[in-house]
């Protein structure tokens, strides 16, 4: 029994690290609003500088509207988190808007952090 | 004989007392990677192929320039004072429409700051568009 819930502790242990992994710092806007978003949506970061970043990964606009499509075509429900820093200018993410917006997906969340809060 | 009795006792007792803190980190974590929220201001972009035409007295319009200063009807407005005009507006026309104009090289957080504004002063049609 100890043996099976070690094991199912490293699991998860292990699962912990390689999502944190994943974070790449930025700054977030903050807003009053706050909507919740559970986990399994596409995340798309925007670093400062405009760098994408999805799936774990640095790409182009272009593959990414490829990418969407196939999120929607698997899943039609599929949400998008937009994870951007704060001093982007508003032309990246305009674009990243109309990328997803070409590829049907229209259900999008702006991450922000909240206004006050840590 | 006594000596060996405790001895197995003491082996028994320290096994389970440590399965009881594996499980107890093992929900830990389970719940923890259940709660990934990210939290953050939801918006249905609008399908490309329809198209919706109002009054332009529906209309509310706000200018974020990329200096992050925000015009209202060619005046420049504090972001504080922004909800309360917005709140003037929705109260005239109920279902009245706010277009936030962004220059391309504002910042997105000032974008943010004016969604955020719109959404909390109650209203629910809003349209960003980039010039």
């Amino acid at each position: 029994m100890a043996d099976i819930a070690f094991l199912l502790l490293i699991f998860f242990m292990l699962s912990a690290i390689v999502d944190m992994e994943k974070e790449i710092p930025l700054q977030l806007p903050e807003s009053g609003i706050m909507e919740s978003q559970a986990g399994g949506a596409l995340s798309i970061w925007v670093t400062s500088k405009g760098e994408i970043f999805y799936d774990n990964k640095s790409d182009t606009l272009e593959n990414l509207a490829g990418y969407a499509g196939y999120r929607i075509a698997v899943n039609p429900e599929t949400k998008a988190l937009i994870i951007a820093d704060r001093n982007v200018h508003y032309s990246r993410i305009n674009s990243v808007m109309e990328t997803l917006r070409s590829a049907e997906l229209y259900n999008i969340t702006l991450v922000s952090r909240k206004k006050g809060g840590g | 004989m006594k000596i060996r009795k405790s001895r197995r006792e003491s082996e028994n007792s320290s096994w389970s007392s440590m399965s009881d803190i594996a499980f107890l980190l093992i929900i830990f974590f389970m719940i923890s990677s259940a709660f990934m929220f990210r939290e953050g201001i939801n918006l249905v972009l609008p399908d490309s192929t329809k198209s919706v035409t109002m009054k332009s007295s529906d209309l509310f319009f706000i200018k974020l320039k990329k200096d992050s200063s925000i015009e209202v009807e060619k005046k420049k407005i504090e972001i504080t004072m922004l909800e309360e005009r917005l709140k003037e507006f929705i109260s005239i026309v109920e279902d009245g429409a706010v277009i936030i104009q962004v220059e391309a090289e504002a910042e997105y957080s000032g974008v943010i700051d004016i969604i955020d504004s719109v959404k909390s002063s109650g209203a629910h049609k809003l349209s960003i568009k980039m010039i």
